[in-house]
């Protein structure tokens, strides 16, 4: 049996207050999509569910000059029909086209797939490959701290116990910008990764030289990773065969999968390779 | 802990005192609603799906309380006392229903997409379906009967 | 008769459509009656042990809890799933199994206990009070493994359940006398139903002290086996069969329905009982994994000279009808071709895995994928076109196979694999590294049960004195319009309009037992039973119109409730005559039955005579895209051609077509149930993958009509033909693409990948 009291905050300070009031015994609930299938296995029980999902505070997209802020409480089928974010963050859109399907999209929100933590978190790989930072905030005081360094392990995150994301800060997409984001599934919707893979690049114009890129996969270690290796390897050269083999080479050094239902770590390991090479090509064959 | 809430259902408003850990689909069945249907009560499977002031989701996964004071359509909301709505009048003449459990849910996807998006193309429609499984049909006579009322058939 | 049918083979909207459509059907789950209990079934976590100690007491000290039933408080804690709705104990051992486990568990999932309590939370938070001690045991869970001596012992002292052989000529001589010969060893996986209703039910007891179920299932005859747990006569149990959200064969063994019998006679109390979507996972039977190795020897001008076959299927950890589609494969096994040496041995073994039992196909898709495979295989040494060699060994009417099953209707796989490839079109151009390759593979499906199980149906059809009429079957409706075509069939032959004809159907106290729907029974069965009922009341009311008007009965027909005398043109409302009947006396109803071919027993292991009434040959074709880079194969476009000898709703036979393809695709490519161990892996649908909108290929369903079926007007059947050649159809192409041929399913990503890999 469960004994749950559901809280409704009017504003993101009360929402910090009751947090901090109920502590470990509380959760804040978005969209729910996770949390309801947890409370289903009796693998949570909280006293607290405090619905943060229609907090105006936390549903605003700000697009500045040189970054996009995201609330936490937008939900995923806003971003896939924001034209402006397909204009200035076209990662994250195609990211949303393998999301899920439109009936999760019409509830999940962005902060509720960081939250969750999952290694699988599709909408991860995209914004760490936009550099993305969080914001957090709590009755204490705000924090800032960078998506890379917010996942510690399967479902834990460097969250404080009475913080919550507040903002989500991306870096905007430039016009020669590339991204791509491609998921490998064992079906063609609705489907847990196998592995996944998002890609940013800069490119400087005439010479086809990579200025800057940002490789970031999922499902294929304990949390969502960016491939420092890769990175290294490629930034600031001209890309061809021999160096994208190289790459596939490097990016077995960053990763670290396990083999499950869905796949071998065999297999996560070769295809983390197809994928970054495919994930590039695209990207300079925009 | 028992919450008060009101939500209303295909136009008419439903008043209660619920434990805060029931779900909308859970709700709307004990109300009577059993058009709407339990297949998975995980989310994967859609057959619960319903639109909540007009997006269609699944009500297994979504806390009755997330609902408060908002407009949940039903399958039933579709048709009148003798006349059935273009896309069940479509599901019909195409065939697209064979045991009929996943239809209301079905139904009710295609209604959101045909609300946002009047002339889909195929793929669209296809897409906009993809969260509601369907074990009998294959879904090609569900897509071709969507695809029919896309296209100005009634 | 008429061969211009006024609603045969016509695309006819079934009458429970609309309903559907606006959400009024009240399945199993929408059912409430006030004061209602809700039940819950505790099950073992662990594949194979002892019970030492079973304590129900803080579950039972729960308030709102209002009986925990376990083994000792059943009457009779046996239940035997002998073929249900038949008398006859066939096959080689009766199959039996525990209705709540006593002292030892088999499987993880067996039942231990049932709980009724107020509400469903309070029952599974009984469930959770619910103390077990177990005494593990080392399991076995490979079938192959099972079969050695030493392997533990899951009932008595042999895990080989069951064993059927195929003995024709001299395979040994035949080999040698080859010029080619093809040899491989394939694999199939545990599939599981995934229909989207759970398996539901409520119980109560009525006025006449009888146990009322009302239950989503595929065979209200399971009443009898309820009567013999709870020790009642079989006269107080009723099940009133709902509409199916979907079957596939997960509804045809028992279901909820002796637990809520149970839960109801303890109780005195209404019971609902459904299944969540785990329980389906690992408490209810899958398909029987196989491992099957296939010889095949043939001379150069493409003649199959010789097949030799070892199957061995999985059990589970119950008999439950294993041996029934071990049969199935057996006979099936050489595939729909004239073979002169064959020697098959099947065998099914227990493991401590989920039981296995029906399954749309029953045995058949797995013989088939291999048989499928090993024709291409074989083509492949012969140098040979695959459908040419095909072509050259395809049974034709009037043969009898090494299993003596005599063939006794049109084969037209021939035309319907040209019509499948020209259906296809021509086939795209690869681009890499995506490879586009076709695949064809041909099926022969038994329609109808096994003749020694001496099927029956019974169907009552009766005129109003307004000409409508009513049909009472027992027959339930999985939604492949089964009540439909009864309908369809009283309407052309009484002549009335389809809208007059009412079906009340499936409770098996009120109307005529038809049987199960299973087996692709359904038509064959309830349709010429409902085809005789109607032709004797025809027949009664034209003699009776031929008396009156003075004409021959031969020159008059029924068109539009009224009769016509097609030589004098004279005309008579049918209500007229149903009045003259109805004055003297004359009966406008009768209770027919229709009885399948009879035979006897098969009397030891060697199968030697018929079997099956019938077949239904199919061939599908498909075009597949496989990426090379990753192993993700594609269907593109699947045509599906059935030669259903006459079909009766064509939007039922289309809508069976594409449903049995898109689940066969399931099969070949994503699904599958997995257990380590004994302990489950996939039990949500997030986890174990059915085909969604996006996983479909254009499908063309190819309808071909020989009239040579045994059903009524010449059908045959399609309900489980439909999905019997899409596996193999796709890993042929997978072979056309890529070369390499997928000898285990699922064709997972991962599985073609390597298998290009090590290439």
């Amino acid at each position: 049996m469960y004994d749950i009291t559901y809280i409704k905050p009017r504003t993101l300070q009360e929402a910090i207050e009751q947090k901090a009031e109920f502590g470990k015994d509380s959760l804040f609930i978005a969209g729910g999509s996770n949390l309801l299938v947890y409370m289903k296995d009796r693998k949570i029980n909280p006293k607290y569910f405090i619905d943060v999902s229609e907090l105006e505070e936390l549903r605003e997209i700000t697009f500045n000059n040189e970054t996009i802020s995201i609330g936490p409480s937008v939900k995923i089928i806003e971003i896939e029909d924001s034209n402006q974010i397909k204009k200035s963050a076209y990662l994250l859109n195609q990211a949303t086209k393998e999301f899920a399907n439109p009936l999760i999209k019409n509830k999940a929100t962005i902060g509720g797939n960081i939250a969750d933590a999952s290694p699988a978190a599709d909408m991860v790989p995209p914004l760490l490959a936009l550099d993305a930072y969080l914001e957090l905030a709590s009755v204490n005081e705000a924090r800032q701290i960078q998506l890379k360094d917010f996942f510690l392990n399967p479902r834990k995150t460097a969250i404080g116990d009475n913080e919550i994301i507040s903002k989500i800060i991306l870096k905007k997409m430039e016009e020669n910008d590339r991204s791509s984001f491609i998921k490998l599934g064992l079906r063609n919707a609705t489907t847990i990764s196998v592995v996944s893979i998002a890609v940013w690049l800069s490119l400087e114009k005439g010479s086809g030289k990579i200025n800057d890129i940002r490789v970031a996969l999922g499902s294929v270690a304990p949390t969502p990773l960016r491939s420092q290796s890769v990175e290294n390897l490629l930034k600031n050269k001209v890309p061809d065969e021999n160096l994208i083999k190289q790459a596939m080479k490097e990016i077995q050094k960053d990763i670290n999968p396990i083999s499950d239902v869905r796949g071998s770590s065999d297999y996560r390991r070769e295809m983390s390779a197809t994928l970054l090479k495919r994930a590039i090509n695209q990207c300079l064959n925009a | 802990m028992k919450h008060d809430i009101e939500i209303t259902v295909n136009g008419t408003k439903i008043k209660d005192s619920i434990e805060a850990s029931t779900t909308l689909l859970d709700f709307l069945r004990s109300h009577g609603f059993t058009e709407v249907k339990k297949g998975c009560d995980k989310g994967d499977c859609g057959a619960c799906t319903v639109l909540i002031d007009g997006a269609a989701t699944t009500s297994c996964i979504t806390l009755a309380l997330q609902a408060n004071n908002k407009e949940v359509l039903t399958v039933k909301s579709l048709n009148g006392w003798r006349k059935l709505h273009p896309l069940q009048q479509a599901f019909v003449k195409y065939e697209a229903i064979q045991c009929g459990f996943c239809t209301p849910g079905m139904l009710m996807s295609a209604k959101w997409l045909l609300d946002k998006n009047p002339h889909p193309t195929r793929a669209e429609i296809i897409d906009a379906i993809s969260g509601n499984l369907c074990r009998c049909t294959g879904y090609k006579k569900i897509i071709d009967a969507i695809e029919y009322v896309a296209q100005g058939g009634k | 008769m008429m061969e211009n049918y006024k609603v045969i083979g016509k695309r006819v909207e079934g009458a429970d459509e609309k309903e559907k459509a606006k959400g009024t059907v009240v399945y199993a789950d929408d059912f409430t009656l006030p004061g209602m209990l809700y039940g819950k079934v505790f099950r073992s976590t662990i594949p194979f042990g002892k019970i030492k100690k079973l304590d129900i007491s803080k579950a039972l000290a729960l308030e709102g809890v209002e009986t925990i039933i376990t083994a000792a408080d059943v009457p009779n804690n046996e239940s035997v799933s002998n073929v249900v709705g038949q008398t006859t104990e066939v096959g080689l051992l009766e199959a039996k199994h525990q209705v709540l486990a006593r002292n030892i568990v088999r499987y993880y999932g067996e039942p231990i206990a049932l709980i009724a309590a107020k509400t469903y939370e309070i029952a599974c938070d009984a469930a959770e009070l619910i103390k077990v001690e177990y005494e593990e045991m080392e399991g076995v869970f490979d079938p192959v493994e099972a079969m050695k001596p030493e392997a533990p012992k899951i009932h008595g002292d042999n895990n080989i359940i069951a064993r059927w052989k195929v003995r024709q000529g001299n395979v040994k001589d035949a080999f040698k006398n080859c010029d080619v010969v093809v040899e491989n060893r394939y694999k199939t996986q545990f599939q599981e139903h995934a229909h989207i209703e759970p398996e539901s039910g409520v119980a109560w007891i009525d006025e006449n002290g009888v146990i009322n179920l009302r239950v989503s299932t595929q065979v209200i005859e399971q009443y009898r086996d309820v009567a013999h747990v709870l020790g009642v006569p079989e006269s107080k149990v009723r099940i009133i069969g709902t509409i199916i959200g979907g079957g596939f064969g997960g509804k045809e063994d028992i279901t909820v329905e002796v637990f809520l019998g149970l839960l109801v006679w303890k109780t005195g109390k209404p019971v609902k009982l459904t299944y969540t979507r785990e329980e389906m996972g690992y408490g209810r039977h899958k398909r029987h994994p196989y491992v099957m190795r296939y010889k095949h020897g043939a001379t150069k001008d493409g003649k199959i000279v010789a097949m030799e076959a070892e199957i061995i299927s999985d059990s589970g950890a119950y008999v439950y009808l294993s041996p029934w589609v071990l049969l199935y494969s057996t006979v099936h096994a050489t595939g729909p071709y004239m073979i002169p040496n064959v020697k098959v041995d099947a065998y099914s073994v227990l493991t401590n895995n989920i039981y296995t039992s029906a399954f749309r196909s029953f045995g058949a898709i797995q013989v088939t994928y291999a048989v499928e495979s090993q024709m291409n295989e074989l083509a492949k040494a012969l140098n040979m076109n695959p459908l040419d060699l095909r072509k050259k060994n395809f049974l034709k009417r009037g043969d009898v196979t090494a299993s003596g099953q005599k063939i006794d209707s049109y084969v037209a796989l021939g035309e319907l694999a040209d019509k499948a490839l020209e259906a296809l079109g021509p086939k795209k151009s690869s681009i890499p590294p995506y490879r586009i390759g076709r695949g064809v593979a041909c099926s022969w499906q038994s329609y109808g049960r096994m003749t020694y199980l001496h099927d029956t149906a019974s169907v009552w059809v009766g005129l109003e004195l307004d000409g409508s009429v009513e049909v009472r079957s027992g027959i339930p409706d999985l939604g492949g319009g089964q009540r439909e075509s009864l309908r369809q069939i009283a309407a052309e032959i009484l002549g009335v309009p389809l809208d007059d004809v009412i079906v009340y159907s499936t409770d098996s106290k009120l109307t005529p037992l038809t049987g199960t729907v299973t087996a692709t029974r359904a038509l064959y069965m309830s349709g010429n039973a409902v085809k005789m009922a109607s032709n004797q009341i025809r027949n009664t009311l034209l003699e009776k119109a031929a008396e009156i008007m003075h004409e021959s009965k031969d020159s008059l027909d029924i068109i539009d409730k009224t009769i016509v005398s097609s030589m004098t043109k004279k005309k008579i409302p049918m209500r007229d005559i149903i009045k003259v009947c109805a004055s003297e006396g004359i009966p406008l109803q009768t209770l027919s039955t229709f009885k399948a071919p009879f035979t006897k027993p098969i009397d030891g292991e060697i199968i030697k005579d018929n079997v099956f009434v019938d077949f239904t040959f199919s061939v599908q074709a498909c075009d597949v895209s496989v990426d090379e880079e990753t192993g993700k194969v594609n269907v593109i476009r699947l045509a599906a051609a059935h030669d259903v000898g006459k079909s009766i709703n064509l939007n039922r036979v289309e809508g069976q077509i594409e449903g049995g393809a898109v689940q066969g695709i399931g099969y070949a490519l994503m699904e599958s149930y997995i257990e380590e161990k004994g302990i489950p892996k996939t039990n949500t649908l997030a986890e174990y993958l059915i085909p969604t909108s996006k996983d479909i290929p254009e499908i063309i369903p190819i309808v071909m009509e020989s009239g040579t079926g045994k059903g009524p007007f010449g059908a045959k059947g399609i309900g489980e033909p439909s999905i019997t050649a899409t596996a193999p159809a796709i890993t042929n192409a997978i072979y056309d693409a890529a070369g390499v041929r997928i000898k285990e399913l699922p064709a997972t990503p991962e599985r073609v990948y390597f298998a290009l890999k090590n290439r």
